[in-house]
């Protein structure tokens, strides 16, 4: 009989995840900068990590955990595997459930910080469009947050709440645009929401972090 | 997954249960893991309370996440 082995995640896939993790409102604080030393270093050996403690030491809910560890059937969990969940359907379902009682401005924002949606950078600017072709709104990211360790790639960007968290390839932006367009509420949401300023974004991100962590 | 949003609690239910007040004013349910009265301002999390918050921390942040987007 085949022994079972622990899932595991390739160095891009777990970097982009710390990545989330970092810039997201549960993050409580916590530091990953060695985590991240220890990722870089895979990175560059090309080694897989274990899924169950990369998810242990950077701290994740059980919640998203469980769901990270469910995402497919596979052995090893690529990049676009981590770009599929913040970026399409789980990720999109959760959020609004979460944030179905929100008034409307405040629910738009939130969805479109929130998940991951191919940006194409405006050369030499810290501007951002997100342009689905198949929902026929755009909307404009202003001072997005550029992290000089997140590999600068051609292509489209993945911004989470207002911070760009790795790149992607046109390809894979066509795949989330398709998943993205599934849901009105992306939509709706690109319609009422036209510009969304990062800065101010960050700045909720970073208020939240002083309340989560006050003593 | 990475959701936190404030929330006003109108009436504790029970030991792990309150029915809280959404910013659009519309009012739901949710279970605790804090101890909560009525008049408590919480962070919930997937249906969750959290952690309690002061009044001024819910309004600074809702007003933020208002001021981000045109």
């Amino acid at each position: 009989m085949k022994e079972k082995t622990e899932k595991t995640i390739k160095p891009n896939a777990a970097r982009l995840l710390l990545e989330i993790k970092e810039t997201c409102l549960n993050r409580r604080g916590k530091t990953l900068g060695l985590v991240k030393e220890k990722m870089d270093e895979a990175i560059k050996s090309g080694h897989m990590l274990e899924l169950g403690q990369l998810l242990k030491h950077a701290d994740f809910d059980e919640r998203t955990a469980e769901k990270i560890r469910k995402l497919n059937q596979a052995e090893c969990l690529d990049f676009a595997d981590i770009c599929n969940l913040f970026g399409g359907e789980i990720h999109i379902k959760d959020a609004l459930e979460d944030i179905k009682d929100l008034p409307k401005d405040v629910s738009s924002l939130l969805l479109l910080s929130h998940v991951l949606l191919p940006l194409k950078i405006q050369k030499g600017t810290r501007l951002g469009h997100y342009s689905n072709p198949h929902i026929g709104s755009s909307v404009t990211f202003l001072s997005l947050s550029m992290p000089d360790d997140v590999e600068n790639k051609d292509g489209f960007a993945l911004a989470h709440y207002g911070t760009i968290v790795g790149f992607i390839s046109g390809d894979l932006a066509e795949k989330l645009c398709l998943l993205q367009a599934r849901f009105g509420e992306i939509k709706e949401a690109c319609e009422r929401v036209k510009e969304i300023d990062c800065n101010k974004v960050r700045k909720f991100v970073e208020l939240m972090d002083r309340i989560r962590n006050k003593k | 997954m990475c959701l936190s949003i404030p929330k006003k609690v109108v009436k504790v239910l029970g030991e792990n249960i309150a029915e809280i007040k959404n910013p659009d004013n519309s009012r739901q349910k949710i279970k605790t893991i804090i101890k909560l009265k009525s008049g408590d301002f919480v962070l919930s999390q997937g249906n969750v309370a959290i952690q309690k918050i002061t009044n001024k921390e819910a309004k600074e942040l809702l007003n933020l996440l208002k001021e981000s987007g045109s």
